[in-house]
Parts: C-alpha cells; sequence; structure tokens
C-alpha cells in the first residue's frame, strides 16, 4: 500500500499541470458541498442547543377553519399552564423592544418577555445568578431582568458584581438577577434581556382582548405529541365555553426546530441539490481527464500485467492515486469553505436562521471526508476498471491500436453527455430563479421607497403612557406619546432637505402584524364576534402617505386638525374598499376597528366604556403591501395616532429627503435627542435596503444557484472540449490520410462539430427531461413562474447547445490543420 | 517441460478469421535453448504470448511441466505465469517513473514477497548484474543496453524456471546485443531454460535449437550446427 501511494505520488508530480487542474477542480466542487453541507448541519439537523431538544415544541394557536396562525391570549396561556397534564413544562414568550439608559449612550435591545417556567422548559439556566421564579410573574416584584452574555460583556464590561444591580429598563429600574451562558440564544429574536412577564391589575393586555403570546413546552416522557395536543385542545375546548370570543381558537403543536426553519428549509435543500450536481460534473469531468491519462498509461499497465500484476492489484493502484488527489482537492476544499463561512455569519436570521451555528465541526468534517473518498471512488472507479482491463501482448507486442482507444472514446462521450445534461438542470434551475426574482423585483409594492430612511423608535410607557387611563380605555393616556412624535416630526420637517417626515406603527413589508376586526354601521351589524370581517390596523402621525408615497385615491389624508377631540376619522386602503364595499366611494362611511360593546364579553370591559369610537372614512388610498412582495395586500385601515394609539409605543420614523436620505440620520438623532435625551433609535436604514432584506433569501439562492450552474456549465464545456481535442489526437493520421485523398478542411470541421452537435443534443435531452422532473422542488421558491416555464426551457437550451458547439469549434479548427504529410510520417 | 500440440490463434476481420498461429506442434525440453525465427508477421511474438500466457484468446493443447495449461482459467495462468516465466521484451518496457531497484522490486511485490526479504534479493540482483551503482537511476538515464540488462535482471529477479525472450537485442547496437546474448547463453549453462525471438541468425547461433516460423506455420525445425560460445575473461 506504501509502495502504490509513493508511485501514486510521483505520478502527480510528474504531472503538475493535470494535478493542479483536478486538485483546482476537487476543491471546488468538494469545498460548496461542505459549506453548504455546514449550513444544512446547523440549520436543519443539529438539534437546538437546549437540553433533550427533540423533545421541544412550539405550541400555536390557529385559526381551525381557516389555518391561519393566531396568537395566544394570557389568560388561556394561564389556564393552560394550571390545567396541562401531559407536559413537562409550558412556557410563553414575547418580543419586546426595550430602551436601556442610564449612564452610557442609550439603546434600543430586542427584549424576550417570558413566563417563569421559561428557561426551565428549555433546560438551560443562568451561569450566573438565578433564572426566573413564578414570584417575578407578580406585578411589583417583577422588576428583574436577565442579561445575555453578549450584553452582559458588552455595555456592562463584563462586570463579575453585576448581580443585584440595578439597570435603566424602559426609564424604570430592574434588579439584574442573572447573566445566561455565552452564545445563548433563542430563534432569531435576537433578544439580549429576558424579562419576566407580568401584568397589573387591570390591564387590559391580560384579557381576551388582546392575543400575542407564543408558547413552547415538552411533553412528559412517554407521552406523544397527539396525546399532549388532545389534552390542550380538551382545555382550549373549557376556555372556549366561557369566552366566545375563542371560537374556532385551536392549538396545533410542531416541533420548535421545524418551526424556526421551515421557511428557510427549501432554499437549502435545492442548494444542497446544486451543490451535489455541482460535484457529480466535477466527477465527470476527473474521469474524463483520467481516461485520457490511462490511455497513456496502458503501456505501463501491460508492463506490470506482463510482470505478474492482478487486475485487483491494478484497479488498487488506480484508486490510491485517486484517493491521494482526493484528499489533496478534499482538503483545499475544506478550507475554501472554512473561508466562505465567514459570509454566512452575516446572514440575519429572517434569511438564515441559526446562521450563528454555521461551524466545521467534526459531523461536518467527517462529511468533508466522506464526500472525498466517494468522489475518489465516483471519477476513479471506471477509469480505475477500464485501465486494468488491457490486451497485455497487444500493447507489448506486434499489433498495434488496441480497441480499448474507441472504447474509452465512447465512456468519455457518454460522460459529458451525463455532464451537459447535469449542468442543464442547474442552469434551468437558476434561470427560474433569476426570472423569480426579477417578477418580484417589478411587483409594484404600492410605495416608492428611493429617498426615504427609516428608524425604530420604542417610547418608554412609564414615561409616555399614563396607564391608569389606558385601563379605563381612554384615547387620553396617550397623550404624551402622541406630544412626542409630534415634537419630532415637526422638528425633523424642519430640517433641510427633508420633504416629509411621520411616524408608523408597522412599515411596508414589516409583516401583517396588528390585525383587528372592522364593524359598518352602514350594513346590520354581525351578530356573533366571529363574523366581524378581519383588518390590518396601522397608527400614523405626520405626513404619512406623502412620505411613503402612498398614492391618494379619494378623499384626503391625515392633517394636523386630526387631533385627539376632533372628529375621529380614518383611511382605508383600496384592497378594503374593493372587498366590502364593492368599489363603491366610502368617503363619509362609519366604521370602527372594535367591536359592538354588546359583542363583547361580560366583564371585559370597564363598566364606564362608552365605546367603540366610530371614524369616518376621509380617505382612500392604494394598497401598499405590508406582508411581503408575493403576498396579496389586505384591507387595511390607518388611524391617526392621537385618535388610535391603543397602546403602540414601538414606532418607526420614516423621513422622504431630497437627496441622499442616509446623511440625514445625524441631524434626525439630533432632533430627538433635542425632545428626549434619553431616546435612542434603532435599525436605522433606507427602504430601499429594507425591500432588498425582505427578498434577500430568493435573491441569495437565485445568485448562489447561479454560480453553481456557470460553474458546471463551465465544467461540462470544458468536458466536451477535452474530448474533442482527444478524439482529434487519436484520430490524426486517420484525418491526414482523408486530407491526403481529397477531403476539404470543411469537412473536417463539419465532422467535429458534428460530432459535438451529437453528443450536446443528447445532453440536452437528457437535461431537459431531469430538469423536468427535478424543477417541481424549485416551486416552493419561485414567484409568478411556473416551474416548467417554456420559453424557460427552450432558452437554456439552445445556449447550452451554442456555448457546446462553441466548445468544439477550437478542436475542429485544428484538426483542419492537420498537415497530411506529417501525420502519415508519424505513423 | 513445455508441449504444445495443434496451438491455434484467429483474429475476427471483416473478411471472415484471420489465422495468426495455425496448428502449432512444439516439444521443449527443460534446459534447452531454442530460438524461434521467421519473417515479419509468421506469429513468433504471438507464440510468445501464448507461451508466457499473456495471451488467453487460442485454443489447443498446451502443458507446462505437469500442467495443462489450456485447461486453467486465466487467473490460474497468471499465477503459473508468476511461479515459471520471465519475460525480456524487445522495447525493454522498464517503468519510466520507477528507479532501477523499483524496477526489480515490482514482480516481486506482485508476488506477495515480504518487504525484507524483497530488499535483499534486489540487493543481490543488482550486485549479480553489476548495476548496484545505477539502483537510484531512472531508466531515462540509462543507455539501451544498461536498459536492456536492467529487463533481463527483472526477468529473473523471482527466479523463473522459463526464459522468454522477444527479440530481445532488436533496439541495441551489435555489442550491447552480444553482450546480451553471452549472458543468455550463460544463465543456459546454469539451467535456464531459454526461448527466443529473433531475426538475427547470428542470434540463434546462440541457443541449440531453431524452430521456424511462416504465415503462423511450424515449417522447420533445425539443431544449430556452430554454437557461438563464451570467450575467456570476456567483460559486461
Amino acid at each position: 500500500m506504501l509502495q502504490d501511494l509513493r508511485h501514486a505520488l510521483r505520478t502527480l508530480v510528474k504531472s503538475p499541470g493535470f494535478a493542479a487542474a483536478a486538485i483546482a477542480t476537487l476543491a471546488l466542487g468538494i469545498g460548496a458541498n461542505t459549506a453548504i453541507f455546514a449550513v444544512v448541519d446547523a440549520v436543519l439537523l443539529r438539534p437546538l442547543p437546549y437540553e433533550r431538544a427533540g423533545a421541544l415544541v412550539l405550541a400555536q394557536t390557529i385559526q381551525s377553519e381557516s389555518r391561519q396562525p393566531w396568537a395566544t391570549a394570557p389568560p388561556d396561556f394561564y389556564e393552560l399552564r394550571r390545567r396541562h397534564r401531559t407536559l413537562e413544562g409550558l412556557a410563553s414568550f414575547y418580543v419586546r423592544p426595550v430602551n436601556l439608559t442610564g449612564s452610557d449612550e442609550p439603546e434600543r435591545v430586542a427584549a424576550l418577555v417570558v413566563s417563569s417556567g421559561f428557561f426551565a422548559v428549555l433546560g438551560r439556566q443562568p451561569l450566573l445568578g438565578r433564572g426566573l421564579a413564578i414570584a417575578d410573574e407578580q406585578w411589583g416584584a417583577h422588576r428583574v431582568a436577565i442579561l445575555s452574555d453578549g450584553l452582559w460583556r458588552r455595555r456592562f464590561g463584563a462586570d463579575p458584581g453585576i448581580l443585584g444591580r440595578p439597570i435603566q429598563v424602559d426609564g424604570v429600574p430592574h434588579i439584574v438577577a442573572g447573566v445566561l451562558p455565552p452564545r445563548f440564544s433563542f430563534g432569531s429574536s435576537g433578544a439580549q434581556l429576558f424579562l419576566p412577564m407580568a401584568f397589573a391589575p387591570g390591564d387590559n393586555l391580560n384579557t381576551h382582548n388582546n392575543y400575542f403570546l407564543s408558547m413552547i413546552g415538552r411533553p412528559k416522557p412517554g407521552i406523544s405529541r397527539a396525546r399532549a395536543l388532545a389534552d390542550l385542545n380538551a382545555i382550549m375546548r373549557d376556555i372556549e365555553r366561557e369566552h366566545p370570543e375563542n371560537r374556532g381558537l385551536t392549538l396545533e403543536l410542531t416541533p420548535l426546530q421545524d418551526s424556526i426553519v421551515q421557511a428557510a428549509r427549501p432554499a437549502i435543500l435545492v442548494l444542497m441539490g446544486a451543490v451535489a450536481f455541482v460535484l457529480l460534473i466535477a466527477c465527470g469531468n476527473l474521469a474524463n481527464l483520467l481516461l485520457a491519462h490511462a490511455i497513456g498509461r496502458r503501456r505501463e499497465v501491460a508492463i506490470r500485467a506482463a510482470l505478474g500484476a492482478s487486475r485487483p492489484r491494478l484497479i488498487r493502484q488506480f484508486l490510491t492515486e485517486g484517493i491521494l488527489l482526493a484528499l489533496v482537492g478534499g482538503s483545499a476544499g475544506v478550507l475554501l469553505a472554512s473561508w466562505s463561512l465567514g459570509a454566512v455569519h452575516l446572514l440575519p436570521p429572517s434569511v438564515l436562521p441559526r446562521a450563528d451555528e454555521v461551524r466545521l465541526d467534526p459531523a461536518v468534517l467527517a462529511f468533508a471526508f466522506g464526500v472525498t473518498l466517494l468522489t475518489a471512488l465516483l471519477f476513479e472507479l471506471v477509469p480505475a476498471l477500464h485501465g486494468a482491463r488491457v490486451d497485455v501482448s497487444g500493447v507489448l507486442g506486434e499489433r498495434s491500436g488496441s480497441p480499448a482507444g474507441g472504447m474509452s472514446q465512447s465512456l468519455r462521450g457518454a460522460l459529458v453527455v451525463v455532464e451537459i445534461a447535469l449542468s442543464l438542470v442547474l442552469l434551468v434551475g437558476a434561470a427560474l430563479m433569476l426570472k423569480s426574482v426579477g417578477r418580484l423585483l417589478r411587483v409594484d409594492a404600492g410605495f416608492e421607497p428611493r429617498g426615504v430612511v427609516s428608524a425604530e423608535l420604542n417610547l418608554p410607557r412609564r414615561k409616555y403612557i399614563d396607564e391608569r387611563l389606558e385601563r379605563e380605555f381612554s384615547p387620553e393616556s396617550y397623550a404624551r406619546a402622541n406630544q412626542f412624535f409630534q415634537s419630532v416630526i415637526g422638528r425633523i420637517r424642519a430640517l433641510p432637505g427633508v420633504q416629509a417626515a411621520a411616524v408608523t406603527s408597522g412599515l411596508p413589508l414589516g409583516g401583517e402584524n396588528w390585525g383587528k376586526t372592522i364593524t359598518f354601521y352602514d350594513r346590520p351589524i354581525p351578530s356573533r364576534l366571529q363574523d366581524l370581517p378581519p383588518i390590518q390596523y396601522r397608527v400614523v402621525a405626520g405626513d404619512y402617505f406623502r412620505a411613503l408615497g402612498i398614492p391618494i385615491l379619494a378623499g384626503r389624508a391625515f392633517t394636523e386638525r386630526d387631533v385627539l377631540h376632533a372628529p375621529w376619522v380614518a383611511v382605508v386602503n383600496r384592497e378594503l374598499v374593493r372587498r366590502y364595499w364593492n368599489g363603491r366611494d366610502p368617503v363619509g362611511r362609519l366604521i370602527s376597528v372594535n367591536p359592538p360593546r354588546e359583542l363583547v364579553p361580560a366583564g371585559t370591559l370597564p363598566p364606564n366604556y362608552a365605546g367603540p369610537e366610530k371614524y369616518t372614512v376621509v380617505g382612500v388610498v392604494g394598497n401598499a403591501l405590508y406582508g411581503a412582495l408575493d403576498r396579496e395586500p389586505l384591507p387595511l385601515v390607518y388611524v391617526p395616532y392621537a385618535q388610535g394609539a391603543e397602546g403602540a409605543t414601538n414606532m418607526t420614523l420614516v423621513v422622504r429627503a431630497r437627496k441622499d436620505p442616509l446623511s440625514l440620520v445625524g441631524a434626525i438623532r439630533e432632533q430627538i435627542a433635542g425632545v428626549d435625551r434619553d431616546q435612542p433609535i434603532a435599525n436605522v436604514s433606507t427602504l430601499e435596503a429594507r425591500i432588498g432584506t425582505s427578498i434577500l433569501r430568493p435573491r441569495l439562492v437565485t445568485l448562489m444557484l447561479g454560480a453553481f450552474a456557470a460553474l458546471a456549465a463551465l465544467m461540462a464545456l470544458v468536458g466536451i472540449y477535452g474530448v474533442m481535442w482527444s478524439s482529434i489526437r487519436q484520430r490524426t493520421t486517420e484525418i491526414g490520410i482523408r486530407m491526403a485523398l481529397g477531403a476539404e478542411p470543411a469537412w473536417v470541421i463539419k465532422e467535429v462539430l458534428t460530432r459535438g452537435l451529437r453528443l450536446s443534443a443528447a445532453g440536452v435531452g437528457l437535461g431537459l427531461a431531469a430538469a423536468l422532473g427535478v424543477s417541481r422542488v424549485l416551486s416552493a421558491l419561485l414567484f409568478g413562474v411556473s416551474s416548467i416555464d417554456p420559453p424557460t426551457y427552450l432558452g437554456v437550451a439552445v445556449v447550452l447547445t451554442c456555448a457546446a458547439l462553441a466548445a468544439c469549434y477550437l478542436p475542429a479548427r485544428r484538426a483542419a490543420r492537420v498537415d497530411p504529410a506529417i501525420a502519415l510520417r508519424a505513423e | 517441460m513445455i508441449e504444445l500440440k495443434s496451438v491455434e490463434k484467429a483474429v475476427a476481420t471483416r473478411a471472415g478469421q484471420t489465422f495468426l498461429l495455425r496448428r502449432v506442434n512444439l516439444s521443449i525440453a527443460e534446459g534447452e535453448f531454442v530460438t524461434i525465427m521467421g519473417p515479419s508477421g509468421a506469429g513468433k511474438s504471438t507464440l510468445l504470448s501464448i507461451l508466457g500466457m499473456l495471451d488467453h484468446a487460442w485454443s489447443g493443447e498446451y502443458r507446462l511441466f505437469e500442467h495443462k495449461v489450456h485447461r486453467l482459467k486465466p487467473k490460474e495462468r497468471i499465477e503459473l505465469n508468476k511461479r515459471y516465466v520471465g519475460f525480456v521484451f524487445q522495447q525493454y518496457h522498464l517503468l519510466d517513473n520507477l528507479t532501477v531497484a523499483e524496477n526489480l522490486d515490482i514482480p516481486l511485490s506482485y508476488r506477495n514477497v515480504k518487504g525484507s526479504e524483497r530488499a535483499a534479493i534486489v540487493a543481490d540482483t543488482l550486485d549479480r548484474f553489476q548495476i548496484v551503482g545505477k539502483k537510484d537511476l531512472f531508466p531515462s538515464q540509462l543507455s539501451g543496453g544498461q536498459q536492456q540488462l536492467v529487463g533481463v535482471a527483472r526477468a529473473l529477479i523471482a527466479k523463473p524456471k522459463l526464459l522468454l525472450a522477444d527479440e530481445p537485442t532488436g533496439n541495441l547496437h551489435s555489442d550491447q546485443g552480444r553482450e546480451i546474448m553471452r549472458l543468455f547463453q550463460k544463465l543456459n549453462d546454469e539451467g535456464m531454460t531459454i526461448l527466443q525471438v529473433t531475426h538475427s541468425e547470428e542470434n540463434a547461433r546462440y541457443g541449440q535449437r531453431i524452430v521456424r516460423l511462416h504465415d503462423g506455420w511450424v515449417t522447420g525445425e533445425e539443431r544449430v550446427a556452430e554454437r557461438i560460445g563464451i570467450p575467456e575473461g570476456a567483460a559486461r
């Protein structure tokens, strides 16, 4: 074996060009596979970094009829937690941005508000201090905080004395009770702070008016998910009997890992398939190279056989060379993969969940090693089996020429056909994705993103909301918050270069995250709560529609006169008019966005509640897409902040600039600090960048698929070029004789191109059939394009065939220049 | 030692079948030095390949010692080849990317001889053929005669009973050729059975018997009247 290894090394050193080409091909193929597998491993395969993560489930409330995801109301969570019998633990959470103030620069961070059993369910406790206890859920005792390791180090200098110290969270002192272990994270929230879930007595949030919680749990050992689900849904049905507003809500249990990664799964699997194709094509090319090499080594093989080498021994020698080549190429590939992972870590969780966990761990290295060996077998086996079969006496004796030359050419031709087929499949996939992304980018999002910058503001409730008035549903409770926003908008509007400024509770493409119901007062009111049509709801202040470039189609936008004590007004979108007014002009009609009092269960509202408030529709605007570019717009109601804030403190500032919007950021910060120096802004970005982020995943997939397809096509073209070239070399004498007998150079070119066309046509035909089958996998990623889009298939087939013919042209020209005299003399 | 009866070899062509050997009957005793002669295309190298069990597509009977070669499978014939036969080629057929010592080592490694034993045998052979100083050279660094010498050494290293040589001096000039033929004669004197193919009448006179082939047929056999002996003190 050592002898074979030594000889293999020497053979490679003697052919540096061949070795370099082979190693480079292998490095690219194995490197790409290793990098993508590292993603597959971290995102899809590796269990979440929690104890017995495979058993963790997300308990998702859904509407049983429409299967639309919903959220859970706090009272329902408490009831489920109290009464379940089949879970080891059930915890709830929601994301809440908070402002950290105090001695340092004010900073907005994402916090996760969790029930006390949250860390116990995950099986991960703080490294320093303690987790959350049930006592922390009591209002008054709830002002404690658990820090992430990153926040503790970054903002608090990894102070070992942090435990028991107060920190300012939204202006309220919270005692640091614990610090989590390094690299602890939960989902894609990016939460750096964990706060206990607690509600003040009479808090409207802790009623069936508000559904905003998510839940995680873990079935007890031996209890199936189905049994746990039945247990929980039995409790939900009991709740529904007392609270009819819950009618139609049911629970679904999904493995927590699936719920985190499922959006990214199709894209990852498509890329895994793509790199596998690239590797197969690389193996085809290498096999071709080695078959050509083997022709040149027939003499050596015949000698070895004549000296007593058995066929298995010869095959072993070839395989040793292949394995050596693969190991060197594979090592280079692993190096390439490790360099590429840096880019992966930069991806946001919305594009790739668990991106920060992607690394070259032992499982990935084992995969790389396995792929390397498999690759060696794949590309070396055929040449080895073929090369070891040699007519010893024919090669060494009188008879020159061997049928092995012809058989080898057929094999190489077959390999090239397969390579072309595989590269066509990849090219079709990339072309479909490109078309899809093009369609996405051409979608009219309903607003003008150019020239607009946005930044998120989170107002601390204690400072800006009168919570006593809020419990009585009084709109006066938000007066201070409204005053803040009006001041900020006024100051920013006065800045040079600003065309319009506004705030909104939710930006387009930011998600359909505030759902309510609508009541129309120009028709009979439904008798059941669940019959009220659902809508999306946004509160805005300032010149919102102008700032975003959303067209006014009828009536007017909000003005400075639309204040708390003025008549309450609303603007609706075109989709709402289409759905519920059949396109008729709704200006002047009355609506409300909270249910009529008679439909609300007793005890939910305070005795002196006079609502719901009625809004007069004063305008209709175009449909801006709030969900995603590939989703239809939902009916939407806009209301001025002064009139319908309903506790919205997490708002986004939007500023339309005459020139470069980012140049205004410094001035914007100053103006906000001028109103409240403890008010930070976060997530500053242009709207164009936000759109870019919203389609980042399909763009990335397209880019990578395109790169792999281009690489695959290049390799296939090099393959066909190599086959044609080697065929010309073998037929040099024959061509020389034909030309000596009168054949024109054009005949020679035609011969070569015809052969090339036959190979390409066979490859393209096979590839089209394969692409039809395989491209269905892409359907989940495509927008506005069918996975069997005929123009795309035809276009790719034509382009690839032309490219293949072009690759054959050089060898054809060389063949036409064969000098018959030289060719015949060489014989 | 060797008995051939009605050995024939044909290859398929568009015109039908072309015979390379027709009803060859031949006996060779142990210790003989036999020359096969004939014009180009007579079937000499083909006969040698069949005798060396490098060619399996033939018919007839072939006995080597007590073995009925015609009844053996190709794998079994290869084993027989390893046990009894050494081959010397006209084009030397040394492995270009192996040194002289490694070229000598190759046949031993194919016969599963242990590493330490192989090293000792290679050292002995280098010494015997007085090419110790060349052991680390590659074939491209040797003259034609030196390469053929290494070829002969390689053929003998596994101690075969039968040495087959196909035009062993065909690519050498006359002095080098004579050196090789003297070596063959010496080996024959030591008991080696040698079968050579050659065009050269002079080379044939180093042997004891000549078998003539023409168009695949054995057309005659004769004893060599005046053998060429080994001069006293001839340097290699």
